[in-house]
């Protein structure tokens, strides 16, 4: 790909904008709930906007469009099934209880709930993974770049992780969230053109289906079976695995995008931010996925388009997204669809670190190292914490590059650790009876359960690790992965519910505002409908039951 | 504060400001290309989408901003009175 100074230039403009947020917001900064939670003064539109883009990273754009030519459409199910439902949950009957409980962070709701060895068990591995999460991101930028552009892998990590430490040291969470709104609209506006032209030689969605087999162009049809779709899953596990297990425990417990909602300037706000950021999310499919269907119809109709190969032989749909940018765009549009790519990676980062700086400061340092400090000193740790994140995540992106299978494996222990959580926070939130000594095993005993699943099954040659002959192989790693997150899901619930019925609950007077049935519900009378959330979140739920039933 | 320190703090005006000077970039480069038959000027197409779109954030944040300002001067007039 050859960029012109045109093109430079652009790129170049977006920096000055991203850097200039963080200096114009440096003067709101003037204590640690300034820089770690924006003061709670946020609006809907931006909290909302922030909520979706923070999760609009590398993996979204650039491993959407690939999974859209090697799944097809059956990939929608990440967002209608494996996102939009827990959006909805989110925000109508948890979000009280973040919000209404004061706590800071989702750690933090868990020892006030629970007590604190569950909160350092949650604080510790999420601040782990956020660390590692962010180095992954600036090790797939630095990669994508060198592969594009031929920029040498040292610059490329330094000066990405340079910029993003600039504007959060200076403008912390609000310069985050501003730049991820910001963000959102260049990864929208830089690849809309894409899929408009490429629909546009294709035929539209029709030409789509006349060239691509029908397992490709529809959502639900092929799913009676694993062996009958590309993904490998039925429809069990993909609405049990996929639609309850990992999407409620990411979307409804992950403090990176709950973080987002939690700085709402009221409690209306808060509920209602995960029910808006719903509707630009069940859209968001057409724009990231489309490109992978284009791509593959090109390949068959276009002889001056071709997807690289890699070194297997087989097509490496990594490279969708990029190759079809420079196949379409000329300069000028190169420039901004490119940088699009390059905020999708830095808002995935950014978004990592506000959290990691956010969990340090207030559920690792406060809670074990400094308690009663003045809050000036916070605010240097969280400033601190924010340049520590940032090396960490330098030195995971050079890790990555080194020792791949580590990297792999990280991740797996840190799945492991992700999947039972949302039994923890639905049994604290809806069953005053848990208790912490029950919240604490059910968690552990889910990780273990979650890694025993691994080493006894197999797919596509991963795991099995416990046995010689593994009891029983998935017909993909995705059917193995959402397995492993059911059965670490419901130990996790059984334990919890078991221990917790042969141990002593907390009184109801320490409950109030952390449990469903111990809370005062909101009264919403002589509002409009679309401005509270349970009706909102209804017609939103009937709007993506439509687009699961056109594209069925 | 004054009044284009309350532009820039306002991230409509921010996004607007920045998507007005891509628009502007695209919109001239497409004007100039060389018109190919059958061939979409996807720059002209794109700047004059983003025109749109950055004009109208930029007409809000400078609408509620005369608003605010307005409505602050007559606060003022009528704690002088």
């Amino acid at each position: 790909m050859k960029l012109s100074m045109i093109d430079y230039g652009i790129i170049a403009v977006y920096f000055v904008f991203v850097l200039g947020i963080g200096f114009l917001l440096k003067r709101r900064v003037k204590s640690s709930g300034d820089f770690l939670m924006s003061g709670k003064s946020i609006p809907l539109w931006i909290t909302s906007l922030a909520f979706i883009s923070a999760n609009l990273g590398a993996q979204e754009v650039i491993g959407m469009a690939a999974s859209g030519a090697k799944y097809g459409i059956m990939t929608a199910h990440f967002y209608w099934v494996g996102a939009i439902p827990a959006m909805i949950f989110l925000g109508v009957f948890m979000m009280p209880f973040y919000y209404g409980s004061r706590a800071r962070s989702v750690p933090e709701y868990l020892k006030l709930r629970f007590d604190e060895k569950t909160r350092s068990f949650n604080a510790l591995s999420f601040a782990a993974m956020t660390v590692f999460s962010s180095g992954v991101s600036l090790y797939a930028l630095a990669i994508l770049l060198q592969s594009l552009l031929g920029w040498s892998f040292e610059v490329s990590v330094w000066l990405s992780g340079g910029i993003v430490l600039a504007y959060i040291l200076t403008g912390g969470l609000t310069s985050a969230i501003y730049n991820e709104v910001l963000q959102f609209f260049l990864i929208v506006l830089g690849i809309a053109p894409l899929v408009f032209a490429g629909l546009h030689q294709v035929g539209g969605w029709s030409g789509i289906e006349q060239q691509l087999p029908a397992v490709m162009t529809h959502t639900w049809q092929n799913m009676g079976s694993a062996a009958d779709n590309p993904m490998g899953v039925n429809m069990f596990q993909m609405v049990m695995g996929l639609g309850f297990v990992l999407s409620f425990g990411y979307w409804c417990t992950d403090f990176l995008v709950v973080q987002r909602a939690m700085v709402a300037h009221n409690m209306s706000a808060a509920q209602r931010t995960p029910i808006v950021a719903a509707v630009p999310k069940m859209l968001i499919p057409f724009i990231v996925i489309l490109p992978g269907l284009i791509a593959l119809v090109l390949t068959k109709t276009d002889g001056s388009f071709a997807l690289p190969l890699k070194p297997d032989g087989r097509m490496d749909f990594d490279m969708t997204l990029p190759v079809m940018l420079s196949h379409y765009y000329p300069t000028g549009l190169l420039g901004i669809g490119l940088t699009a790519l390059m905020a999708s990676f830095m808002s995935g980062m950014a978004g990592n670190v506000t959290a990691f700086n956010a969990v340090w400061t207030y559920d690792i340092y406060q809670t074990h190292f400094k308690k009663n400090a003045p809050d000036k000193h916070y605010l240097w740790v969280g400033r601190m914490a924010t340049l520590f994140g940032i090396l960490l995540s330098v030195a995971t992106a050079y890790l990555a590059r080194s020792f791949n299978n580590i990297m792999d494996l990280l991740q797996l222990v840190f799945g492991f650790v992700n999947a039972p959580l949302f039994a923890t926070f639905l049994l604290g939130m809806f069953w005053r009876r848990t208790t912490g000594h029950g919240a604490f095993w059910g968690l552990l005993s889910g990780t273990v359960m979650a890694a025993i699943t691994q080493g006894i099954t197999i797919a596509e040659g991963k795991g099995g690790w416990m046995l010689s002959t593994p009891v029983h192989e998935f017909s993909s790693a995705m059917a193995q992965a959402f397995a492993i997150a059911i059965v670490a899901w419901t130990s996790c619930f059984v334990i919890t519910i078991l221990i917790s019925l042969a141990t002593k609950a907390k009184p109801a007077d320490e409950l109030r505002g952390l449990v469903y049935s111990l809370t005062e519900k909101p009264k919403e009378t002589g509002v409009a409908w679309y401005l509270r959330p349970a009706p909102l979140a209804g017609a939103v739920l009937a709007a993506v039951i439509a687009l699961n039933f056109v594209l069925r | 504060m004054n009044l284009m320190q309350k532009y820039l703090d306002d991230l409509r005006f921010i996004i607007g400001a920045l998507f007005m000077i891509f628009a502007l970039i695209l919109m001239v480069l497409g004007i100039t290309e060389p018109v190919v038959p059958g061939k979409l000027n996807l720059n002209l197409y794109t700047g004059l989408f983003m025109g749109l779109f950055s004009g109208g954030m930029l007409f809000f944040s400078i609408r509620d901003q005369l608003k605010a300002e307005e409505s602050s001067k007559k606060k003022d007039v009528s704690v002088a009175l």
